[in-house]
């Protein structure tokens, strides 16, 4: 059904966002992704920080939010709930990719530092391996993933990832212009937390634009 | 209905062609189903709206609505009538089928009645 003609011919109803905010609602909820990043993050840059006690509370603080489930919580009871269709074919597709990705996650966690070094060795002749070039390939896949979607409800999707990957792509080369940041404690912060912070980024976005297509309740209105 | 060239023209279901009612469709098109809160919150109508266009949508036997009571609390699930997808279908081929028509009969007014030179080649006046 092409949804985008009539929404051109005049009708009220903006379907394009009621068909992507329904189908998507489930990947839109972000804050458990957000509570994830924040977790990997407290506890990468523990050792640039010297491993103080606090940053070990607020990992074990964000692990607990995750375990707990309190964002799906918030997210039920302030945004209800959507039983998704049966699987399509697109979505079988999109499971294949997803069972991918899970399977290139492991691979990263498993062999990611020995492939640091050697991507480090091969783009800027650093064997130490201090560069962390993990976060610019999660925002290369998060943007061709992206490009494959229906953007016409979220059209500015692209530029976020194009901005996410320039962004980390810059930390990653930041050092190579300016060797003395390898010892900067914002560039390490930044450098070892990539990670959860691209965690942090996406879950935050995704939230962001679950609130902004989904109107605010009236005042007059109360839960059911 | 008959138009002014003799074709016959089709109207759209009312139940369905309400604003409202067709936000909630759409949503319901969407999904197996989905609750109370989430169709509110969707489609920005105020409780009694929603509550007042459920009510219509299911006795006109569009859609079919489930309540059961989770940790206290009661929750309205609503999903689509088998009726309920064969008239929105229906409603979409209906309004096609007239926007289609609409396009030709302008078509074919701007043919019998073009418009003059000085508009063609955009002169005002």
């Amino acid at each position: 059904m092409d949804w985008d003609i009539r929404t051109e011919s005049g009708s009220p109803i903006d379907h394009r966002r009621l068909k992507f905010v329904t189908e998507n609602l489930a990947a839109l909820q972000g804050l458990d992704t957000v509570a994830l990043g924040a977790m990997l993050f407290f506890l990468e840059i523990k050792d640039v920080w010297k491993d103080p006690w606090w940053l070990t509370v607020l990992g074990f603080a964000a692990g607990f939010v995750v375990i707990r489930q309190m964002p799906s919580k918030y997210y039920e009871r302030h945004f209800g709930r959507v039983e998704p269709k049966s699987k399509s074919r697109t979505s079988r597709r999109e499971a294949i990719a997803g069972l991918v990705g899970i399977l290139l996650m492991i691979v990263a966690f498993i062999w990611g530092r020995r492939i640091e070094v050697w991507a480090d060795a091969l783009l800027m002749g650093d064997q130490s391996g201090q560069i962390r070039w993990l976060a610019s390939l999660m925002w290369s896949a998060g943007l061709v993933r992206n490009t494959q979607k229906d953007s016409s409800a979220d059209p500015r999707g692209p530029f976020f990832y194009i901005f996410g990957l320039a962004t980390s792509i810059a930390v990653c080369l930041y050092p190579k212009w300016y060797p003395e940041a390898l010892q900067s404690l914002i560039w390490m912060t930044l450098n070892a937390g990539s990670l959860g912070l691209t965690l942090i980024a996406w879950g935050l976005r995704d939230h962001i634009l679950l609130v902004h297509l989904l109107p605010k309740k009236g005042s007059n209105d109360e839960d059911e | 209905m008959k138009t002014s060239d003799q074709e016959t023209l089709e109207l759209p279901n009312r139940l369905v062609h309400e604003p409202a009612r067709l936000a909630i469709l759409t949503v319901l098109c969407s999904c197996k189903s989905a609750d109370f809160v989430f169709l509110r919150r969707v489609t920005g109508l105020t409780k009694g709206n929603l509550s007042v266009q459920l009510v219509n949508l299911e006795q006109g036997g569009l859609v079919v609505t489930t309540k059961e009571i989770v940790e206290r609390k009661m929750r309205t699930t609503v999903k689509l009538s088998k009726r309920g997808a064969a008239e929105i279908d229906e409603y979409w081929q209906t309004m096609d089928a007239i926007r289609s028509r609409m396009v030709r009969q302008k078509d074919r007014r701007s043919t019998r009645h073009p418009a003059p030179a000085t508009a063609r080649l955009g002169f005002a006046g």
